[in-house]
């Protein structure tokens, strides 16, 4: 028989909650939201003897007080859901302040358990604990745990168990056949002293008179103990106007008792009831000051040496991510090319519906799916890194090392690590800002880091720079792009924290937790989280925007183009056949006949659907027509001259892709072994020509002139339609419409349609000007396109075009990561707005005073 | 205060939230603290050990935790731990 149980996990944040929460339930756990807030939501799954246990990690806390988000939710789940049984995670080598957190749960009147992890390490730091003395002190059941090790597991789940069969919230559980656990007395009561004791009665008695409603299983002592701390969230909950008064009342009271206000005076006797259960029950032995812990962070925390040690760390991770992901990545891009060309070959082209379903699926979906897929290796390995630096406690030290500068643009020392990892992709870098504990930190660091100029936006810097600055300039001007981007994240960070994300300065109080060996399974579970999260979050909208752009670059369909690009095909073809058959003359054939023509055919087919032609085709080309010949035992002379002429072709092709690089044997040659290729090449190109006899002139004329001529006029042909398919797109019509807009920055339609292509991506930018340009769209074509831009653009033009992508229009992957990590559509839409709107006014300026000095 | 010294809290200024959280985090009134590595006008966070937990504290904020050293005999309230 199975039941469902709940266990809500709390602790200190560094406590090994979520260690143990790994331990507890592996892989079968899931990551989402608290309703309403981005605060992250971890729940798992697990069976312990036949009952079926649902367990919540709440967020790392110190407290539970209403001042954080982590706290309130906390407070809330523990309140309102009414979990069976908690289980608070102590850090027993950090006793006091652990319990501190205990203690307000216990205030809650919810069942728990104390896990007391680490228990290791406090043994070695000299700590002993009468556990038994302990437990009935604080009346709560104590187990001892190493969740690193998975020591203690099942006497804590046990414990669990039996709690939350007797818990007032809890389901009867069958409990036969295991031991019911340690006899604690009830949970007691912080004694708040005297004074106190009178004020919250008062508050109580002033809630009961107006039947105040209790809030969840708390009670009202609880109610009155909040209003006294003047905790806001309570003072919500309260509606009665005598009770309030009261608590005003109580509170100036106390204030002048104690001369300090209650809500110190609070804490401090929850402290001392701690203590005093402490004193009794926790002897330590040795007084360890300087621990292993210290010594690292001797050198770690260093002002000066801990400075570069922190920068090689970054870069080790970055490298790790953006140099090892590269291999993955390049797989999967591969991967999807070759699904995108076997769908392609399976579908029917053309005009019609089945074109159209083809395109779909091919440009859209699988082109989406795999822009997705792409960025995993990334994501996985970038958080690995990430959680190797978090579970060894390093990332606390690299937030201390960058807190000075950081401050200064009103944010936290955390914030340094996702604008860092902004340089090498956006979507995990604004992933990577769940490590900052401020929403509000968060959300300003968001909004900032696409001005890190990212890797795809290097390839239009790649595309421009060399086009229009001299040698000696390109590396400056890369340079002064990316500090541009830099300097105004400041500004933005700046002007941000002073508008709509005012608030005060971030507080600056971390732990340092102490230095750890992260655990495998550990770092496994994080990393396929992050990924896993990013599929299932980003990924979606990412598709669905991708598939929107794809039917914008794509629709409406031209129904009559410009020329008639089938007839200019034709007549290519035409021409093609005309030079074939001046070479059956050559070969000694008549010149109507049709062995030559009919064995060029798939070599043909290849070139009009514009498939390279590589020597592996010729060669399959020569032997199928070598095998029809050899098996038509009436085989004629033409079709035995097509033979050779094809194999020739093959030869000679296959001779040049080997020794493709080699420099012509002219001339000095300073390099002995170059000159001994070339000669063997020369060589082979020689036997060629011997065996071959009339065929290898023919082989040489059509290889170097006729296949080429066609191939390029079809080549040509093609561009030119797919740019005046995509002018008559709509994408291409929201270029021809925004160029009135865009003129003043120095653009014309063409970059504005290349524009609407970088909304998916900003690489694409680069492919799209390849199509408006009718150059093509492959890395081939990249010195054709740049001289066609330095034609039709100035130098001018060209940094305008660079600074508009740096800072304007993050692609859809950072908005739609954007709106899923902040929690919100506000925060993306003012993220593309203002950054795009900031984009246009920069590169504004920048171009008209531009065009008045030049 | 210097690195190495020892001192006890002797007060919390700043705002309630602050203090909440320096409270919630163990760094109570009367509670011994040791500096571990100090400002000394850098614009660092202040490094303390508080019993076995090392605390990060941002300068400004430092500024508003008062203790007096446990070195010097005499009393010397409003000690900051960053100078």
């Amino acid at each position: 028989m199975t039941a469902q149980v709940t266990i809500a996990l709390a602790g200190n944040p560094n406590s090994g909650k979520t260690t143990l929460f790994n331990r507890l339930t592996g892989l079968r756990q899931h990551v989402g939201n608290y309703p309403g807030v981005t605060v992250e939501k971890s729940e798992g799954t697990f069976t312990h003897h036949g009952v079926e246990i649902r367990v919540v990690d709440l967020p790392g806390t110190y407290s539970l007080t209403a001042f954080s988000i982590e706290e309130r939710v906390s407070r809330r789940y523990l309140m309102d859901d009414c979990p069976h049984v908690v289980v608070d995670v102590v850090d027993a080598s950090n006793l006091e302040r652990s319990l501190y957190l205990a203690v307000q749960i216990m205030e809650l009147h919810v069942p728990m358990v104390l896990a007391f992890n680490m228990s290791d390490v406090a043994r070695a730091r000299g700590i002993e604990m009468d556990l038994p003395k302990l437990s009935g002190l604080l009346g709560v059941p104590i187990v001892a745990t190493i969740a690193r090790t998975g020591e203690g597991m099942d006497v804590l789940v046990d414990q669990a168990l039996a709690l939350a069969g007797d818990g007032p919230a809890g389901p009867a559980i069958p409990m036969a056949g295991h031991q019911a656990g340690l006899e604690t007395g009830p949970a007691r009561q912080v004694p708040y002293g005297p004074e106190i004791e009178e004020e919250i009665e008062h508050i109580v008695a002033a809630l009961e008179v107006a039947c105040h409603q209790s809030p969840g299983r708390a009670g009202l002592r609880w109610l009155a103990v909040k209003l006294l701390e003047g905790d806001e969230e309570a003072r919500r909950f309260v509606t009665d106007p005598r009770a309030l008064a009261q608590t005003d009342r109580s509170i100036r009271h106390l204030q002048g008792i104690f001369g300090e206000s209650p809500e110190i005076v609070l804490a401090g006797r929850r402290y001392g009831f701690i203590s005093g259960a402490c004193q009794e029950a926790v002897r330590s032995t040795v007084e360890a000051r300087h621990t292993v812990s210290d010594k690292i962070d001797a050198v770690l925390t260093h002002p000066v040496v801990g400075l570069p040690i922190f920068l090689a760390m970054m870069y080790l991770a970055f490298q790790l991510t953006f140099t090892l992901g590269r291999y993955p990545m390049g797989w999967l891009e591969r991967l999807f090319a070759w699904l995108a060309g076997t769908v392609q070959a399976l579908l029917p082209t053309g005009p019609g519906v089945g074109g159209a379903l083809g395109s779909l699926l091919v440009d859209g979906v699988i082109g989406g799916v795999g822009g997705v897929i792409s960025f995993l290796p990334n994501i996985l390995l970038l958080f690995l890194a990430v959680a190797v630096l978090e579970d060894s406690g390093y990332m606390a030290r690299a937030a201390f090392l960058m807190d000075r500068l950081m401050h200064r643009i009103g944010l936290h020392g955390k914030s340094f690590i996702p604008m860092l990892i902004g340089f090498g992709c956006t979507v995990p870098a604004i992933m990577a800002t769940r490590t900052l504990d401020s929403r509000r930190d968060r959300l300003v660091t968001m909004m900032i880091l696409p001005l890190m100029s990212c890797g795809a936006r290097l390839t239009i810097y790649a595309l421009f720079i060399p086009a229009f600055f001299p040698p000696a300039w390109q590396g400056p001007v890369l340079w002064g792009i990316y500090l541009v981007g830099i300097v105004l994240a400041i500004a933005c960070a700046k002007l941000l924290g002073k508008t709509i994300l005012r608030g005060e300065a971030p507080a600056f109080v971390m732990e340092l937790p102490l230095y750890r060996l992260p655990t495998l399974r550990g770092l496994a579970i994080h990393a396929w989280d992050r990924g896993w999260l990013y599929l299932r979050k980003a990924g979606t909208v990412i598709l669905g925007i991708s598939i929107v752009l794809w039917a914008l670059a794509s629709y409406p369909k031209k129904q009559v183009y410009d020329r008639d690009y089938d007839a200019q095909a034709a007549a290519a073809r035409t021409t093609l056949e005309a030079d074939v058959r001046s070479m059956n003359l050559e070969l000694g054939l008549p010149a109507e006949s049709y062995e030559l023509p009919w064995a060029l055919r798939g070599l043909e087919y290849r070139a009009r659907h514009g498939d390279p032609i590589t020597p592996a085709d010729r060669r399959k080309a020569a032997d199928e027509a070598q095998d029809h010949a050899s098996g038509n035992p009436a085989s004629r002379p033409g079709e035995q001259r097509a033979v050779a002429f094809l194999h020739a072709c093959a030869a000679i092709d296959e001779a040049r892709a080997r020794f493709a690089g080699i420099p012509p044997a002219q001339g000095s040659q300073s390099d002995a072994q170059s000159l001994a290729l070339s000669h063997l090449r020369d060589q082979g190109l020689a036997d060629i020509a011997r065996s071959s006899g009339p065929a290898y002139p023919a082989a040489l004329r059509y290889l170097d002139e006729i296949e080429p001529a066609y191939v390029g006029q079809l080549h040509d042909l093609r561009n030119l339609r797919r740019a005046e398919e995509l002018s008559y797109s709509v994408a291409g019509r929201i270029g021809h419409g925004l160029e009135p807009a865009l003129r003043p920055l120095g653009f014309d339609w063409r970059i504005g349609t290349a524009l609407v292509g970088a909304a998916a991506a900003k690489e694409v930018f680069v492919a799209q000007m390849g199509i408006v340009f009718a150059v093509g769209e492959g890395r081939e074509q990249r010195d054709a396109l740049r001289s066609q831009i330095q034609e039709h653009y100035t130098p001018l033009q060209g940094l305008c075009v660079m600074l508009f992508c740096l800072i304007g229009m993050p692609c859809m992957a950072t908005v739609a990561v954007t709106w899923k990590e902040s929690g919100g559509k506000r925060w993306a839409a003012l993220q593309l707005a203002g950054l795009t709107a900031l984009a246009y006014v920069v590169t504004l300026v920048v171009y008209q005073f531009g065009r008045l000095l030049t | 205060m210097a690195v190495g010294q020892t001192a006890t809290v002797v007060g919390l200024e700043g705002g309630r939230e602050f203090r909440n959280r320096l409270v919630s985090m163990g760094m109570m009134m009367g509670c011994t603290l040791r500096v571990i590595r100090a400002a000394n006008g850098s614009g660092h966070p202040v490094l303390v050990a508080l019993g076995h937990a090392r605390l990060a504290i941002g300068r400004g904020m430092a500024e508003k935790v008062m203790v007096h050293p446990e070195a010097t005999a005499r009393r010397h309230e409003g000690v900051k731990v960053a100078t």
